[in-house]
């Protein structure tokens, strides 16, 4: 394909001259300002049930519980609104929270929903029942049909139900991935279809044509991030830089690099160990984004990643070939050498999350013993860049440790990642800053045994695969 | 491929919001009319006139015979105002000309509360009634409305 890549016969570390990468800018506001900004528009969304008289609903049980469907009809909806911002891929969002820490506080959040949504059908109904000594059944039955928009509504709550059901941990097994994401997109069509409802029926719009606008703008709002970050940020990213597969070349069995090369690179943006979002636009796959860290520093002539056939999706790539076109959207992940808040680090990787470590190796400035490199994987066929990393391990003056063989077996009856090999691997590894990247049950290990011997959270940096 | 299933529901999902959409309720199919015509759900028949024979004023209550109109009194769902009938000196019926219409949650509790609101002033003959649970507003602005009536009827 592309002549540049073509003379390169043995794909080494790409030259550091052409790397270009975002400056560490300042942000014009902090993660603390998000949440601050959040909080005041829900405690606006409450002061305006408050001041049209949610409190002073004293009187019957009909009165109370009118107000308390109300209040969880407000508070639940505003959340959800949340919620779609907190996934809208947002650059702001990303930068500051992470996104794994965005998708924690998305599952989070999004069980409360579900449960505030239902509270308020359920409040809202026996409360009209009561009101009008009708039976719950009956009001129910008026309710839908009488009311304008609550048959959508009552529809959206189905959808938003489900969303939550599928979501859940043994659901999520029983789903493949691709079911999961199918469902969880109906979500969309819930906030749209209870949306109606919302200013027909609910008091607090219909006589306040201020809160009316207020609430229609928080929605056009959030529309505007999605349809920014979602739609317009990656066809932007696509058009200007027309990526292809340009060569696919085997690592290790079942681990391939891909090489892939386009316009305008040197103009790409992004820090070692960050990871994109890739559409690979072929018949089995164009509709799905797989998140795959570069696995080389970027050099203005291509873009490597390392990609094993696990999950769902990364199994249908063993069809790409060299001219597959690819949609991009990025760069995302904080697991870059700005979190280093130590002059020495410790790198761990699992398996195939060597990928952003190899790519992080590049970017971390020389010194001598200032790099350890811990590479734990099942067989040694497994390990890839083995040539590339005892370069660049051997250039910055640093160590390598394979840590090879499944545990549990007669030559690794322990688990290799334990308290005593690493002080034994890194004695000074309390004033290391560790990046560790791998399987979930790993990194969780790990993580628990480096706070048990007291590394503060600033200094342990995760890249989580599984769960993006 | 795009797995068939996929495609299979989205068509399904399309077309079920179609109907969804289609879907109107009564009050949304029919054209806007004013919220007198529209309040037959809350007027009660016609009470027998009860008194009506004695054509002369009745001593005990003190009200003129005839139909007074009271005040429109304004409530946040919507505005109220009745007509009363006095015959014999007392009263005979209560008419509602505006009661909440404009919401359909409002329109629920009028048709609730009308019939009862009107049974109760005839029952209490005085505008001294208790407020319906759950129909508060509505049943103040209902006795306002009928105080200012009765004040025109002494």
């Amino acid at each position: 394909m592309s002549s540049i890549v073509a003379r390169q016969q043995q794909p080494g570390p790409p030259p550091a001259r052409a790397v270009r990468s975002a400056q560490p800018r300042r942000l014009l506001f902090t993660a603390g300002d998000v949440i601050l900004v959040v909080l005041l528009n829900g405690a606006l969304v409450v002061a305006m049930w408050v001041r049209h008289g949610g409190l002073n609903q004293l009187g019957s049980a009909s009165a109370k519980l009118t107000a308390a469907g109300q209040i969880t009809a407000l508070v639940g909806t505003y959340l959800a609104l949340v919620q779609v911002l907190l996934m809208s891929r947002s650059p702001w969002l990303e930068r500051r929270f992470g996104m794994d820490g965005l998708a924690q506080w998305h599952r989070w959040l999004g069980f409360s929903v579900t449960i505030l949504i239902s509270a308020h059908v359920v409040f809202s109904t026996v409360g009209y029942a009561l009101g009008v000594g009708n039976s719950v059944a009956a009001e129910a039955w008026t309710l839908m049909t009488t009311y304008p928009y609550v048959l959508m509504a009552t529809v959206a709550t189905g959808l938003l139900i489900l969303v939550a059901v599928t979501s859940t941990k043994m659901m999520r097994r029983r789903l493949s991935w691709d079911s999961w994401r199918f469902l969880h997109l109906y979500a969309y069509l819930a906030i749209a279809l209870a949306f109606g409802h919302e200013l027909a029926v609910g008091t607090d719009f219909s006589d306040d044509a201020i809160a009316r606008w207020y609430w229609i703008a928080l929605y056009v709002a959030v529309g505007l991030c999605v349809l920014a970050f979602r739609v317009g940020h990656p066809l932007r990213m696509s058009l200007r830089h027309r990526l292809r597969v340009a060569r696919i070349v085997p690592e290790a069995p079942g681990v391939v690099s891909l090489y892939v090369t386009g316009r305008h690179l040197h103009r790409l943006q992004a820090r070692a160990g960050q990871y994109f979002r890739w559409r690979f636009l072929t018949p089995t796959s164009w509709w799905r984004t797989h998140p795959f860290s570069l696995s080389a520093g970027l050099n203005g002539q291509y873009l490597r990643l390392t990609v094993k056939g696990v999950g769902d999706g990364s199994r249908g790539l063993q069809g790409l070939h060299p001219g597959t076109r690819l949609a991009v959207e990025g760069p995302y992940g904080l697991f870059t050498a700005q979190q280093q808040s130590r002059p020495k680090v410790l790198l761990i990787a699992g398996g195939i999350g060597i990928t952003p470590l190899r790519a992080l190796l590049e970017e971390i400035p020389p010194k001598k013993d200032a790099i350890t490199l811990i590479y734990r994987a099942r067989r040694w066929e497994d390990v890839v860049f083995r040539d590339e990393l005892e370069q660049l391990i051997r250039d910055r003056r640093g160590t390598i440790h394979y840590l090879i063989g499944r545990r549990g077996s007669a030559e690794l009856p322990h688990d290799p990642l334990s308290v005593q090999t690493l002080r034994r691997l890194v004695p000074d590894i309390e004033s290391r800053d560790v990046f560790i990247c791998g399987p979930a049950s790993m990194m969780r290990r790990v993580g628990a045994i480096l706070r048990s011997i007291g590394i503060p959270e600033q200094q342990i940096h995760l890249e989580r695969f599984a769960l993006i | 491929m795009f797995p068939t299933r996929a495609a299979v529901a989205i068509v399904a999902t399309a077309l079920a919001v179609v109907l969804l959409f289609s879907f109107k309720t009564p009050a949304q199919s029919r054209p806007r009319t004013p919220a007198a015509d529209v309040s037959q759900g809350a007027t009660p028949s016609p009470s027998p006139s009860d008194s009506g024979a004695s054509p002369s004023p009745s001593v005990g209550s003190g009200f003129k015979d005839g139909t007074y109109t009271g005040q429109d009194v304004f409530t946040q769902f919507g505005d109220v105002q009745v007509k009363v009938t006095i015959a014999g000196g007392r009263i005979t019926d209560v008419q509602p000309l505006q009661m909440p219409f404009e919401k359909q949650r409002s329109a629920e509790i009028t048709q609730f509360a009308g019939p009862q609101l009107h049974d109760e002033v005839l029952q209490a003959q005085s505008a001294q009634i208790d407020t319906l649970s759950g129909a508060t507003y509505t049943s103040e602005a209902y006795a306002q409305s009928v105080q200012a009536a009765l004040d025109q009827a002494h």
